[in-house]
């Protein structure tokens, strides 16, 4: 265990050590490493090899490649293109063009995964060379994306949800429930912010095309229709009994590659890119992993989510005060750990504390994953900028930063009109069980 | 066009090959799991073991890829100071960069190797139904370490020559991509999305 | 004083933790012993399961809750303490453990440089199905969800069709139909909420999930003998805790998962209890005598040759049962 002090000092030398380049990885796996020398000494980084095996074997991650893979090839045989290129159609008279797109997409693909990260690599992947290619705001396109696919953890299936409920006793089939209606409201309060943006700003979006005919526009609605087929598949997999979520990854880039054979643009060239690129963004994230893995591991050991904790406890206050210390607690914390992680450590110390001021575990939850998305686009540590940086390969990833700053506030904002109107959440779960 | 990386570019073949060759593997996953699900629904059979398969292919996956994006530089950088520091002390800390880079992939194939000794020295199983022994995923595992910790050595190495030689020349190579980069990778990314 | 460092049992297994984490935060206090606690959960620090015997090997931890069955994977010998159909009740589970426990204890020395200070089970093992079933036999055809060889043995003589899927998976996979049954501890299951997803509990055990907490040999003998006593003495009274957790928690479990009147410690579901019949305790037993020992023995017999013969005269004469 070791105080306040120390675990403050840790985390200035990471992001120091981000500050001089070191690769976001490195320089978490050096601080690890020389907080668990200082505190731990040898054994502990011996075994470190094992870790990784157990950390990097994990079949619900592999979900991240097949969904990296799945847009790839969606991206590379035109479908993703098509399908914005009618999309475009349709939302460019929109204040925000196809910014909303972007969320409107990644709230689509969240429905069928149960991971942000995944949500963020399918989309980016989709979304960024079309938006790049018609001129509109770099920050604003890497934010909308980094922030709407935080969607993929809110809307149900849900993976952090499912391990919520398993460690709290908490009904996962009301969990799902309850992220229904949040997730539609986030989905629409992400819109409504890109239409202010838009007009107070109108050079963020894209140069306005002139209106086209209604008569192609219907006709580039079917654009749309591979996507959605891919979609419906893997819902109704999932959905059917036929496969669990990670399964239909598999399953949606089969339907993804029956349709590149299709529409004629499946080669080996093809095949090959997607798969080298597949690769490329996935081991970045996986490095990260390795590194967050071993951060997590010795701040685990160090005993620092605890200690944070009881300095919030030690404070003595009401449910809305503990709530909204709670909302300062878990964006510091966001800022350098992992969300998953974050949550599997905070909760056996936070979980007794809201029983105890009779908050609705149902409820908390909801509140937990808002958090836990907030987590994903806060820097230094927020993998979803990691994975929209790596999917952009141009630019800073000071720019993805800057772009998801007003999506960070408005969740939020979001999160504190949950405490004062609990119902959006809990009402669902109700009529339904 | 900007002057190439001869060592970055003599390594690149090698670390494409093994990405491809777990793409092949993310391919055959995808396939395995397909049949697995198809025949569970429509033969009552299960294969049983393509989700322990797919803990594998993700494990070889980070280690096959590790390299090639180190080669391209993939592994994410802040560049807030980076960017703007003078190229003298930008050098530094993009030879740092690699020479991190260098220490982790080293301990990480290290301790990989260590964690492999032991799955030999148990002959230790999967613990799954399919009972595989631990030491056929792990080489290959150890194998994509080994390749990546080799890769970075070289990458710092050339980074320490050029550091003592020829500083614009590192900034180039092992700094932030530059805008030459950039425009050059662009051209290539439209033109492998085909015409439109 | 001595600092230790200590990986205790998942979170989710709420009761056992409490158990635990009250255990080690008083153990140097009633052994007389001064000692600095450093107490996680393993899953608060990230560590799997399957690491157990190589992280206590090395060192990395002093002491760690063990999940035998998945740390087996090191060495089959510790997953004879609790193979699936040997004992199908707590009593008898109690027996056979208590007569591997020195041959168990011995190996993990030589081998693994750690001593066994507890042994426990989570609790019998039994199904849960989202279609009726009456006995054993009707798993015939149904899709029911595996984890280790053993149990995907089983289930193929029963005629069932064993599908492997990650733990967090089960849940929603119950739900949508992926698999009819699955297979946990009446308490785990309970607080995995299952009962919500299935109907019918079939409370017959075909294992009992041991555990144990075992302690580095380095660490342990940095203990003088007088400590040791004490330790032990403080240990034994943690497996006694845990022990008749398995028994009166899971009893009040399965009364809560089908809505008894008794229920009172855990949430109330409405599933089915489905009787257990004589039949059916023969068939687990003849199940493990004509497949899951012959695989086992295949297995462990292939890392030491004495394996099969080591079972017989202890865990297998507690059971009546000898591996040919
Ligand atoms: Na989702
Ligand atoms: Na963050």
């Amino acid at each position: 265990m070791i105080g306040i002090g120390t675990a403050t000092l840790g985390f200035l030398m990471m992001l120091g050590f981000m500050l001089i380049g070191l690769p976001v990885a490195v320089a978490m796996f050096l601080t690890a490493f020389i907080g668990a020398m200082t505190t731990m000494g040898w054994p502990i980084l011996m075994t470190f090899g094992n870790q990784i095996w157990s950390g990097q074997n994990d079949f619900i991650l592999t979900a991240i490649p097949l969904f990296v893979f799945l847009g790839e090839i969606l991206v590379r045989s035109g479908v993703a293109d098509g399908l914005y290129r009618a999309l475009s159609d349709w939302m460019r008279k929109l204040p925000g063009g196809l910014l909303h797109s972007n969320i409107g997409a990644s709230a689509f693909f969240a429905a069928v995964s149960g991971s942000s990260v995944a949500t963020a690599a399918t989309i980016g992947n989709v979304a960024i060379p079309i938006l790049s290619e018609r001129k509109y705001d770099e920050r604003l396109t890497a934010g909308t994306i980094a922030a709407g696919a935080t969607l993929g953890i809110l809307i149900p299936p849900s993976i952090n949800i499912i391990i919520y409920g398993s460690m709290t006793n908490t009904s996962i089939g009301q969990l799902f429930a309850a992220g229904i209606l949040p997730g539609i409201a986030l989905t629409g309060a992400f819109m409504a912010l890109i239409a202010v943006i838009a007009v107070l700003n109108p050079g963020v979006a894209g140069p306005s095309l002139p209106d086209r005919p209604l008569r192609e526009k219907l006709k580039s609605l079917l654009e749309i229709l591979p996507p959605l087929l891919i979609f419906a598949v893997v819902m109704g997999v999932i959905y059917g009994g036929w496969a669990t979520p990670t399964e239909s990854a598999a399953i949606g880039v089969t339907c993804a590659l029956l349709v590149a054979l299709a529409k004629g643009r499946m080669t080996f060239p093809l095949l090959h890119e997607a798969m080298i690129s597949t690769v490329r963004i996935s081991a970045m994230i996986l490095l990260i992993m390795v590194g967050a893995h071993f951060l997590n591991f010795v701040i685990g050991m160090l005993g620092i989510p605890q200690t944070l904790t009881r300095f919030v406890v030690e404070l003595g206050a009401g449910p809305v005060q503990v709530l909204f210390l709670l909302i300062v607690f878990y964006l510091i914390l966001g800022c350098f750990m992992e969300t998953l992680s974050m949550m599997i450590a905070t909760l056996p110390v936070v979980f007794p504390l809201i029983l105890h001021l009779g908050i609705d575990p149902v409820w908390f939850g909801i509140f937990l994953v808002l958090m836990m998305e907030t987590g994903l686009i806060t820097p230094p540590i927020g993998m979803n900028l990691y994975i929209v940086q790596g999917v952009r390969g141009t630019g800073s990833i000071m720019d993805v930063i800057w772009g998801s700053l007003p999506f960070v506030a408005l969740m939020l904002a979001f999160t504190v009109m949950l405490i004062f109107w609990p119902g959006l959440v809990t009402w669902l779960p109700n009529l339904l069980f | 066009m900007s002057e190439e990386n001869r060592v970055a570019g003599a390594l690149t073949p090698v670390a494409r090959f093994l990405a491809l060759v777990a793409g092949y593997a993310l391919l055959l996953l995808t396939l395995t799991i397909t049949a697995e699900v198809l025949l569970r629904r429509f033969a009552n059979v299960s294969l049983q073991g393509s989700d322990e398969l797919g803990g594998y292919t993700l494990a070889i996956t980070g280690a096959f890829g590790f390299s090639l994006a180190a080669i391209e530089r993939a592994h994410t950088r802040v560049e807030i100071l980076t960017e703007r520091i003078n190229p003298a002390v930008g050098s530094v800390l993009n030879l740092l960069a690699t020479l991190g880079t260098m220490l982790m992939a080293l301990f990480m194939a290290w301790r990989g190797w260590a964690a492999l000794m032991e799955s030999i020295e148990f002959k230790s199983l999967s613990g799954t139904p399919l009972m595989t022994p631990l030491w056929m995923p792990q080489s290959v595992w150890v194998f994509g370490l080994a390749v990546f910790a080799i890769v970075s050595t070289a990458l710092f190495l050339h980074a320490a020559m050029l550091f003592l030689r020829d500083r614009d020349r590192l900034n180039r190579f092992y700094g932030p991509k530059s805008l030459d980069d950039l425009i050059h990778e662009e051209q290539a990314g439209v033109t492998a999305r085909g015409a439109q | 004083q001595e600092s230790l460092r200590v990986a205790g049992n998942f979170s989710q297994n709420t009761k056992q933790v409490a158990i635990e984490q009250a255990f080690f935060d008083s153990l140097g206090e009633n052994a007389g012993v001064e000692l600095e606690m450093n107490y996680n959960p393993m899953d608060v620090v990230g560590v799997k399961a399957p690491d157990a015997l190589r992280l206590l090997r090395s060192g990395a931890f002093d002491v760690m809750s063990v999940q035998i069955g998945m740390a087996s994977r090191d060495d089959p010998f510790f997953e004879g303490i609790d193979l699936i159909g040997v004992a199908t009740d707590m009593d008898s589970l109690h027996t056979v453990v208590d007569a591997y426990r020195d041959a168990f204890d011995t190996r993990l020395q030589e081998k693994f440089n750690a001593k066994a200070l507890t042994l426990w089970p989570f609790g019998p093992q039994v199904f849960y199905c989202n279609e009726p079933i009456e006995t054993l036999a009707d798993l015939d055809g149904m899709k029911v969800r595996s984890f280790t060889p053993s149990m995907s043995a089983m289930l193929e003589s029963l005629g069932a069709t064993p599908v492997t899927l990650q733990f967090s998976e089960v849940y929603p996979a119950l739900q949508r139909g992926v698999v009819t049954c699955g297979v946990t501890s009446p308490t785990s299951g309970n607080t995995g909420n299952w009962p919500e997803v299935t109907t019918h509990q079939l409370p017959l055990s075909v294992s009992g999930s041991v555990q144990g907490h075992f302690i580095n040999l380095d660490t342990w003998n940095s203990f003088s003998a007088e400590e040791q006593a004490a330790l032990e003495e403080e240990f034994k009274s943690l497996e006694d805790q845990l022990w008749e957790l398995a028994v009166s928690a899971n009893g009040d479990a399965v009364a809560c998962n089908t809505g008894a009147d008794s229920c009172s410690d855990h949430t109330k579901f409405d599933m089915e209890l489905v009787e257990i019949t004589d039949d059916d305790r023969a068939k687990i037993k003849e199940i493990a005598e004509t497949v899951v020992l012959p695989i086992w023995k295949e297995t462990c017999n292939n890392v030491d040759p004495s394996c099969s013969e080591t079972w017989n005269e202890t865990a297998g004469a507690a059971a009546g049962l000898t591996i040919n």
